[in-house]
């Protein structure tokens, strides 16, 4: 044991991992030298962290700059807080502090804070015959230019994105929010990855029972690591049998400026450029921001386009299998005709049909998904020359068939949310095998249970049915039509806002005479 | 509680999969498009389906079975299935033809019985007399036209969309029959030597049985009459015989009708009117239509009148009413009605029934 120990740890390194614990909760020493000891024993192995030893100019204290390489500023470092200890003498002129540039400073004492800092990207001074020690926030790793994100593009609202630091991503939310009721609460969650979750809201307006709630579940968390937010979705949600999303993860600040705006509380999780977003209802996730900077009633329009297209997505394949196998009255007797025709040659049951090709499709669509683009749209064109021409040529597939799936794809595209899209291509499945066997009935059966599901489903305690189930009539203004901006004049139920009214319209300017 | 619950849906998942018994594909089925029922010399019932052909091997697109010497229309549909590529399904059936001597000998309406205890048969399925050899007709397969269904329901929809016959399908025909005071009305086809055409309508009595056809333009007054236009309706009247007036040809549109009803003396007594619409689409002779309108109004006022007249005679003569004034002596008279509810034919032929239609020539067209 010790032996592999020694190899993992290195010579130098302390025995146990239990030791390294009992020496965390102890405070430093007045010695430099045997802090450093201490550093260089926690941190074997470790050549990204710079010790950095020198005197400082006015007192000739010996002194240590300890930071790790790659997530610190090493301008900042450099000129704001190695020079003007090294060269200037104006140290303690006021306070008796080292007289670093830096705004941001914090004193520590514990081995286990001093240990933390330095892995978040603060720098720590030591000064020898102290007991404590200054810590700089030197913060600055590579980041990604902020820029638009690829699976929420709009054409007429910002073209910003969140990148992987909480800290930008909160800045870029506080641009659309500039007021003081926009209230944070930090947490830390994951014992090893000490991941920064910020919950932000507006004070005034967001539910307090809500906040306790996304509060209580955060604080009940122990796990070892969150590197997503989808991670965190899972261990905070409702209900994680369910198929549907109960939170809302977007990457566009004005969507989850406009959510905080409306009442609901966003968590944004450090690392990760998802912010989420609850308490959501069903309907919201076929709204996008696009929704408010179009006129009413193309909005409106392309709004009801979405549910439809949601009807087409869960029940089209199954319409086709029920009309097949069942219901042949329903289609008009030409359709029959041709429907007959192209069916005959297929030696598979309806059902074993639609299951094939809706399989192929989503095939197709995750195989695209990660290749490079160019390779990507040679799957396309593979895809489509498979499905469009050669199946039905060799008879494997109907021609109707293959308009029946690439209208569901096409439908299933057309949802905004990524998740809300996944779970519906999924539940079309079973939907199919109902129709199959129950033709019709089995249709309505499977709706029904959706809606059950649907109903009896809540985000955050909030019924995530809202406003169909319970019924509130004044969130129909901003549900599958759009009303002009002005006539909601108050915030959705469903985000249960303590403060609902939200403008006051006087009516049209009229013409001065 | 959750292994219940898993029990209980994989049992009913296992349940379920006995449901699928119920279909057949579409491909798999013989769909009947078409259905014909007649007598044969012997006078058995003899039931001719048509059912299309999907398969592309096969080098007919129609396919006609027909089984002799059966009891019903049901055990008709055994026979086919013994015979058949696919299983007979009644779903989609365009039209039911019946042979003009079936319809004179037995009640129609008995047979049809298996199209309305069966909810899976189609009810909207047109109800067609033919005059002549119902065998020749469901073998009839011109090059020139659709499959016979296709075209047999093309042909009556679009006669009955020039106002010129009934379209009586087989749920209304339901309600004609049960109707007491009106007597059902049907389509009438024939078979001409190179194509097949509407006739008119067949009318049948209280008891199911033919009573009596009429032609295209007396059913276009039944139509007329029944208040049952919802096209304008072509009528070509010949004004009068001499040298300086003759055919013209007219549109009826937007009539307004108001029927008074009364009981004089033991008998029913019906006014219809009727304020119409005219609008004039030919005339083969030399007018000046704008002097003579009061005139030309009059003329096809008592000709509309004259004729309406001569279809009621012609009603009362076979004791049918397939108006259904019987209806509003119901309505207006209902002590009266419950005494000849069961004889309305009859009392119906005793009735007098005036009809005085008011016609107003909206346009000439748009030429002088």
């Amino acid at each position: 044991m010790k032996f592999f120990s020694y190899l993992k740890r290195g010579k130098n390194s302390l025995r146990s991992n239990k030791q390294a614990a009992q020496l965390l909760q102890d405070k430093i020493s007045k010695d430099l030298n045997y802090n450093l000891t201490i550093i260089e024993k926690l941190f074997t192995k470790t050549p990204d962290l710079i010790i950095r030893r020198f005197y400082l100019n006015q007192t000739g204290q010996p002194a240590a700059l300890v930071y790790i390489e790659g997530l610190t500023d090493k301008l900042a470092i450099n000129e704001h807080i190695l020079y003007p200890l090294m060269h200037e003498d104006n140290f303690g002129k006021n306070t008796g502090e080292p007289a670093a540039a830096i705004g941001r400073t914090k004193k520590a004492v514990l081995w286990n804070d001093i240990v933390n800092y330095l892995l978040m990207g603060y720098s720590v001074l030591l000064i020898d015959g102290r007991e404590s020690a200054v810590l700089y926030d030197t913060q600055g790793w590579p980041q990604r230019a902020i820029e638009e994100p690829q699976t929420e593009s709009t054409i007429k609202g910002a073209h910003q994105g969140f990148i992987e630091t909480s800290k930008q991503n909160i800045a870029l939310i506080r641009r659309y929010i500039p007021n003081r009721e926009l209230k944070m609460k930090e947490f830390i969650v994951g014992r090893r990855s000490k991941t920064l979750v910020t919950m932000l809201y507006l004070a005034d307006v967001a539910h307090p029972e809500v906040l306790k709630e996304m509060e209580k579940r955060i604080q009940r968390l122990d796990v070892d690591s969150i590197i997503n937010t989808g991670e965190l979705a899972e261990f905070i949600e409702d209900n994680s049998f369910s198929i549907f999303p109960q939170f809302q993860i977007s990457e566009r600040p004005d969507a989850v400026a406009s959510h905080i705006l409306q009442g609901r509380c966003a968590l944004v999780v450090d690392v990760s450029p998802g912010v989420l977003v609850g308490p959501m209802t069903f309907t919201s996730f076929f709204q996008t921001v696009d929704d408010y900077s179009t006129r009413w009633i193309s909005a409106s329009f392309l709004r009801s386009l979405r549910f439809l297209s949601l009807f087409i997505a869960l029940f089209l394949p199954s319409l086709y299998i029920a009309q097949v196998s069942f219901h042949y009255e329903l289609l008009p007797l030409n359709l029959i005709m041709s429907v007959g025709e192209s069916r005959v040659k297929v030696p598979l049951p309806p059902i074993v049909e639609a299951f094939m090709m809706e399989i192929f499709l989503e095939m197709l669509r995750e195989s695209g998904l990660r290749l490079p683009t160019p390779i990507g749209q040679a799957v396309g064109i593979v895809g489509g020359i498979v499905i469009g021409q050669a199946a039905v040529q060799a008879g494997i597939v109907s021609n109707i068939m293959v308009i029946v799936v690439s209208l569901t794809a096409i439908a299933s595209f057309i949802i905004p949310s990524m998740d809300m899209s996944a779970a519906i291509r999924l539940l079309r499945f079973p939907i199919m095998v109902l129709s199959a066997l129950l033709g019709m009935l089995g249709i309505v059966l499977g709706m029904m249970a959706i809606i059950a599901h649907i109903i009896s489903l809540e985000s955050l305690k909030t019924p995530y049915g809202a406003p169909f189930a319970p019924l509130k009539v004044s969130d129909f203004r901003d549900t599958i039509i759009r009303f002009p901006l002005w006539s909601i004049d108050k915030r959705p139920f469903t985000a249960r806002p303590v403060q609902r009214k939200k403008l006051n319209w006087k009516g049209k300017n009229k013409k001065s005479k | 509680m959750k292994k219940i619950l898993l029990l209980a849906v994989l049992l009913s998942a296992v349940l379920c999969t006995a449901c699928a018994a119920d279909s057949i594909n579409l491909e798999e089925t013989s769909l009947t498009l078409s259905l014909a029922m007649d007598l044969d010399e012997k006078g058995n019932l003899v039931v001719y389906q048509t059912n299309p052909i999907f398969s592309p091997e096969a080098k007919k697109k129609k396919d006609t079975l027909s089984a002799y010497n059966v009891l019903s229309l049901t055990q008709g549909n055994i026979v086919f299935d013994a015979v058949s590529n696919g299983n007979v399904v009644n779903g989609k059936t365009q039209v039911v033809l019946i042979g003009k001597n079936l319809l004179k000998q037995r009640n129609l309406f008995p047979l049809l019985d298996t199209f309305y205890r069966d909810p899976e048969n189609a009810v909207n399925a047109r109800l067609v007399a033919v005059d002549g050899a119902v065998k020749e007709l469901m073998n009839f397969d011109p090059e020139d036209k659709p499959r016979l269904a296709v075209y047999l329901a093309n042909l009556i929809d679009s006669t009955h969309r020039r106002e010129q016959t009934v379209k009586t399908e087989l749920g209304r025909y339901f309600h004609q029959t049960y109707e007491k005071g009106m007597t059902p009305s049907i389509t009438e086809i024939k078979k001409g030597p190179e194509e097949i055409l509407v006739t008119g309508t067949a009318l049948l009595d209280s008891s199911g049985k033919y009573a009596a056809s009429l032609n295209r333009q007396e059913s276009s007054l039944l139509l007329l009459l029944q208040q049952n236009v919802e096209k304008p309706v072509p009528f070509i009247f010949t004004l009068s015989a001499n040298q300086r007036e003759g055919e013209i040809s007219v549109n009826i549109n937007n009539v307004d009708y108001k029927i008074v009803t009364d009981y004089i003396g033991n008998k029913f007594y019906f006014d219809i009117q009727m304020d119409m619409d005219v609008f004039l689409m030919e005339r083969n002779f030399m007018i000046n239509t704008e002097e003579n309108l009061k005139k030309l109004n009059q003329k096809i006022e008592n000709l509309l009148k004259h004729e309406c007249e001569g279809l009621i005679a012609k009603l009362k003569e076979h004791q049918v009413d397939p108006i259904g004034l019987g209806i509003y002596a119901r309505g207006y008279h209902y002590q009266e009605w419950k005494m000849v509810e069961d004889n309305w034919g009859q009392a119906f032929s005793e009735a007098e029934i005036i009809v005085s239609p008011k016609v107003a020539i909206q346009s000439f067209g748009v030429i002088k």
